[in-house]
């Protein structure tokens, strides 16, 4: 048998999240939707040093000028200004901490807690389990915004209490996720065999289930940000979240609205801002649906 | 004239390594009133290969050959409506997981009464009811089925394997086709039913001269129900012919590897010893060997098995192997 | 079927009450005193704080409270508002035929258009259609509802004056509310001007619908592509194929049917997604409901009022839940069981 010196290649079969990252890199749309996500990543990061001016400055001088691209706009004002001056290139900028980076943060943490809580639910059986059911049902029923606003309300009006407010909010959607994931493989035969080894519930949880209830949260925690974003972005926009001074996207555009017939800039412009992030993450979800599921059959 | 004349199909599709060719220039002649026997172990094509015959393979595979042809008919000319009429009419197809092959949320009565052919029905629209179901009873008692108004009635959860598969032959039988694919019929089923399905399969080959390609992996089956033989591996035509002479003489190693593999009670065997069978495991798709596929566990490679053999014939018997078994005794 | 139709049901009672403990529990939280917020009668004199004593059980343990709650929540004594001192029960019945309208007319907008694009798409995967409708329903997904409620009065309300921006009815039209729905009240009354005034009520109409609709548009397209997606790919699908039917048979009478039951299940999860929508739909064109009345509740401390919506928004949400499992487990008699999954 020719062994030592094969003239066959290699099995190299890559791990699983190699494949998927191949399927992922594969669909042009989901690659665009993670370069802008990296763009907007890296700006709420470098926001203050490259903003021409400052967000609050008002240019009593340089009021409601629209865009630079129209006859009548600026380029040092790059995409105008609102009715007090304030550039909004600089504000769209700051906004992106405010709007995007806090529900990255947001998320993330929500993330934690919903998913552990999540898998305590699953993990549970008989009465414990039918309880921790019945108030997830009752929480989700709860409109997630309407929740967020409540709590604005109780608390009064700050950054850290927008951000509580939608963590909260968010939390019981990662429980329902994670434990509808656990509970799908909980019954499946190959944790059956892992438990009849003799693992206890620790192990068979870290080593069994974990890994492959993965990719079910990865893509659940991309929706989750889409949905931070649009609950922060109302909030602003309903004039219940983050206060005056700091940016935030949909209190720009809530600002926008009542000179909408004269300067429709500032409407358009934040509110592309939303449309384009949430639609990158949106992107970036799609494609990790997609990767995974062709990457793990 | 074959009934079905098959010569180098391929069968491949498109993944982010590239295009896999799962099935290679496979080689597959049935004649009219013949069961076939079509053996290979799973992964290697053999279910694809049926498929394709079908057409009902989805967009993601592409189906080439020089000669698809049933009955002098080329298969792969045909438009989407022409081979739906052939389909079911002429040829037919059971498949490996019968319950999963019906639809979960009807009953198999129903499924039944839509599966009846009308364009015999000469009876008048009032009595068409009763006209189906005395078919569908004549078909059920057909196939064995006995009590066929519990099963009628009954959704296909609530049955066994066995009945289900038997409700499929009577729902391929309905039209009378002259061929009948069978992929692994009676891989899930029990032991008892599985018996009664092959002797359906011979009364249907000997009464009403339908030709059977039977797909499986069970080469006691094989030895008890075929009269010829077609043996795959990993997507290729290895060796075909009739039954009872490969198996007194394999001439490919796969062929010898795989009747060597069947444990024979009847002789001592060594307290802890290893059943016979090949190195190493079935390539993956991605990485296909070059050539014969076998090359990398057969035990008689050599550098040139790099290229992929020719179909050699010797009296009725194809092999496609550069060191075939020829002067080999029997396997034991 | 019917043990499970009362086991669902005692389910929904059970969810219910974890309900009204959450707020409950709210309501302790909220600053003011808790007679107060749970009755709206702001400064109560001695003889209706022992009337509230009586009614809420203020004297005695939180779970006797609790019960007592819930009692009074039961026979429509959801108190007074703080800002217009009227009893919330009967601007509940006034403002929620408005928002259910909406949603109603939204919802099937949203059906009619996302389903048959989600079959298209389901039917021919890979190809141009299917790309599309997924583009167009990632576009719509990703669109702030105030963003387009904005921009709609923005571009059709003031720059080509097609349609008003705001309230359900032009004040000229004194349409007698029975139902509360403005199209059957139309009908049923007796105006001279019956004609006018629909065309002035759908005109109304046309903005926040379409608004409202776009979001649970591309969610029940996605859906529907992907649960039909899932079916046509089952075995008994491939069965049927090689029996030779038509493609329009299988999908009609066979993949769609069998895909409705993880349809509805999934849709009826984005409920609270449409509520939400339409609270902010509600606030943009005026139109009122019960969200624009929430939202103004907020901004005005409102606490009773609060808690009475959160009431019935969630109740409202749970029992489309529960009522849409109803009908699930009605129309598919025998499940399929948990080990069918082959495919």
């Amino acid at each position: 048998m020719a062994r030592a010196n094969s003239i066959y290649q290699e099995e190299s079969i890559p791990s699983p999240i190699q494949q998927i990252w191949r399927y992922f890199i594969s669909y042009p749309v989901a690659v665009i939707g993670l370069w802008v996500f990296v763009i907007l990543l890296i700006a709420a990061v470098i926001a203050p040093f490259i903003a021409p001016y400052s967000p609050h400055f008002q240019h009593t001088d340089a009021l409601l000028l629209p865009p630079s691209w129209h006859p009548d706009g600026q380029v040092a004002y790059f995409l105008g200004t609102d009715d007090l001056g304030r550039d909004i290139f600089s504000n769209l900028l700051y906004g992106v901490r405010t709007t995007f980076g806090s529900s990255m943060l947001v998320t993330l943490i929500a993330a934690f807690f919903g998913i552990i809580l999540g898998i305590l639910s699953g993990m549970s059986k008989g009465l414990k389990s039918s309880i921790l059911n019945h108030i997830l049902d009752a929480t989700l029923a709860i409109p997630s915004l309407l929740l967020a606003i409540v709590l604005v309300a109780i608390s009064g009006q700050s950054l850290t209490n927008v951000m509580m407010a939608v963590c909260i909010a968010l939390i019981p959607q990662f429980m329902r996720a994670t434990h509808t994931a656990v509970q799908y493989e909980l019954p499946r035969e190959y944790v059956v065999a892992a438990k009849l080894d003799g693992a206890n519930q620790v192990q068979v949880f870290f080593h069994v289930i974990l890994p492959n209830i993965l990719n079910a949260l990865v893509v659940q925690t991309t929706l989750a940000i889409s949905v931070a974003i649009i609950d922060i972005a109302t909030l602003g926009f309903l004039r219940i979240g983050v206060p005056a001074p700091t940016s935030e996207w949909g209190t720009m555009l809530a600002d926008g609205v009542d000179l909408i017939f004269i300067a429709p800039w500032n409407v358009t412009i934040p509110g592309l801002a939303i449309f384009v992030s949430v639609l990158a993450i949106n992107l970036v979800g799609y494609g990790l649906q997609r990767a995974v599921k062709e990457g793990l059959g | 004239m074959p009934l079905l004349d098959i010569r180098n199909l391929s069968i491949e599709f498109d993944s982010p390594h590239g295009r896999i060719r799962a099935v290679d220039r496979v080689n597959l002649s049935i004649n009219p009133g013949e069961i076939l026997g079509l053996v290979g172990e799973s992964g290697s094509g053999k279910s694809l290969v049926a498929k394709a015959i079908m057409g009902i393979l989805n967009e993601r595979w592409h189906v080439s050959a020089d000669r698809l042809r049933y009955n002098g008919i080329d298969l792969l000319s045909l438009s989407a409506k022409e081979r739906r009429k052939l389909m079911g009419r002429e040829i037919a197809m059971v498949f490996q997981e019968p319950k999963s092959s019906l639809d979960p949320n009807d009953t198999v009565g129903h499924q039944l009464h839509e599966s009846l052919p009308m364009d015999e029905c000469d009876v008048s629209f009032f009595r068409r009811k009763k006209w189906r179901t005395q078919q569908i009873k004549a078909l059920l008692h057909q196939v064995g089925i006995r009590d066929h108004e519990q099963v009628m009635k009954s959704y296909p959860h609530e049955l066994s394997e066995g009945v289900c598969q038997k409700v499929m032959i009577a729902m391929t039988i309905a039209y009378k086709p002259r061929l009948l694919i069978a992929d692994e019929p009676t891989t899930v089923i029990e032991a008892g039913a599985q018996a009664q399905i092959f002797k359906l399969f011979r009364k249907l080959n000997q009464l009403n001269d339908v030709s059977i390609l039977l797909i499986t992996h069970d080469l006691e089956h094989i030895e008890n129900w075929t009269e010829s033989i077609t043996v795959m591996y990993c997507g290729q035509t290895v060796e075909s012919g009739i039954t009872k002479q490969i198996f007194e003489q394999p001439y490919h190693p796969y062929t010898m590897a795989l009747l060597q593999s069947m444990p024979h009670f009847d002789e001592k065997l060594g307290h802890k010893s290893q059943l016979t069978a090949l190195s190493g495991c079935v390539p993956s798709l991605q990485h296909l060997p070059i050539g014969c596929r076998l090359g990398p566990r057969c035990p008689r490679a050599h550098r040139q098995c790099v290229q992929v053999p020719q179909m050699q014939e010797s009296h009725g018997h194809y092999f496609s192997c550069h060191f075939p078994l020829i002067d080999q005794q029997e396997p034991s | 079927m019917w043990f499970f139709i009362i086991r669902r049901f005692n389910l929904f009672i059970l969810t219910v009450a974890i309900l009204y403990f959450l707020v409950f529990l709210m309501m302790q939280a909220l600053p003011g005193d808790f007679a107060t917020n749970i009755s709206g009668i702001q400064h109560p004199t001695s003889g209706q704080l022992s009337e509230l004593n009586n009614a809420y059980q203020l004297d005695k343990s939180w779970f006797n409270q609790y019960i007592s709650f819930i009692d009074q929540r039961i026979h429509g004594e959801f108190g007074v508002s703080f800002t217009t001192a009227q009893p919330i029960w009967q601007e509940i019945l006034t403002f929620l035929p408005a928002t259910i309208e909406l949603c109603l007319y939204a919802t099937t907008i949203a059906l009619l258009i996302g389903f048959p694009l989600g079959i298209i798409a389901a039917v021919q995967p890979q190809k141009p259609a299917d790309f599309t409708v997924l583009g167009l329903s990632l576009v719509g997904y990703s669109i702030p509802v105030f963003w387009l409620g904005v921009s709609a009065i923005m571009y059709f309300g003031l720059e080509l004056q097609w349609l008003p921006v705001a309230g359900r009815l032009n004040l000229l039209y004194q349409v007698p509310p029975i139902t509360g729905f403005t199209l059957i009240d139309i009908w049923l009354s007796d105006l001279q001007y019956k004609q006018l005034a629909y065309r002035d009520a759908f005109a109304h109409l046309i903005m926040p619908t379409l608004t409202l609709a776009l979001i649970p548009a591309t969610m029940v397209t996605r859906i529907t592509r992907t649960a039909v997606r899932e079916e046509l790919n089952a075995n008994y699908i491939k069965a049927f194929q090689s029996r030779g039917l038509s493609p329009s048979t299988i999908i009609y009478r066979h993949a769609l049917p069998n895909a409705l039951q993880p349809i509805l299940s999934q849709l009826s999860l984005q409920l609270s997604t449409l509520l939400t929508s339409a609270m902010v739909t509600e606030v943009i064109f005026s139109w009122p409901g019960i969200g624009n009345w929430l939202i103004d509740a907020i901004y005005q401390r409102d606490y009773p009022v609060i808690s009475a919506g959160i009431l019935i928004c969630a109740g409202f949400i749970i029992l489309v839940s529960v009522l849409t499992d109803i009908m699930l487990i009605a129309t598919t008699p025998k499940r399929r069981s948990a080990v069918d999954g082959s495919r």
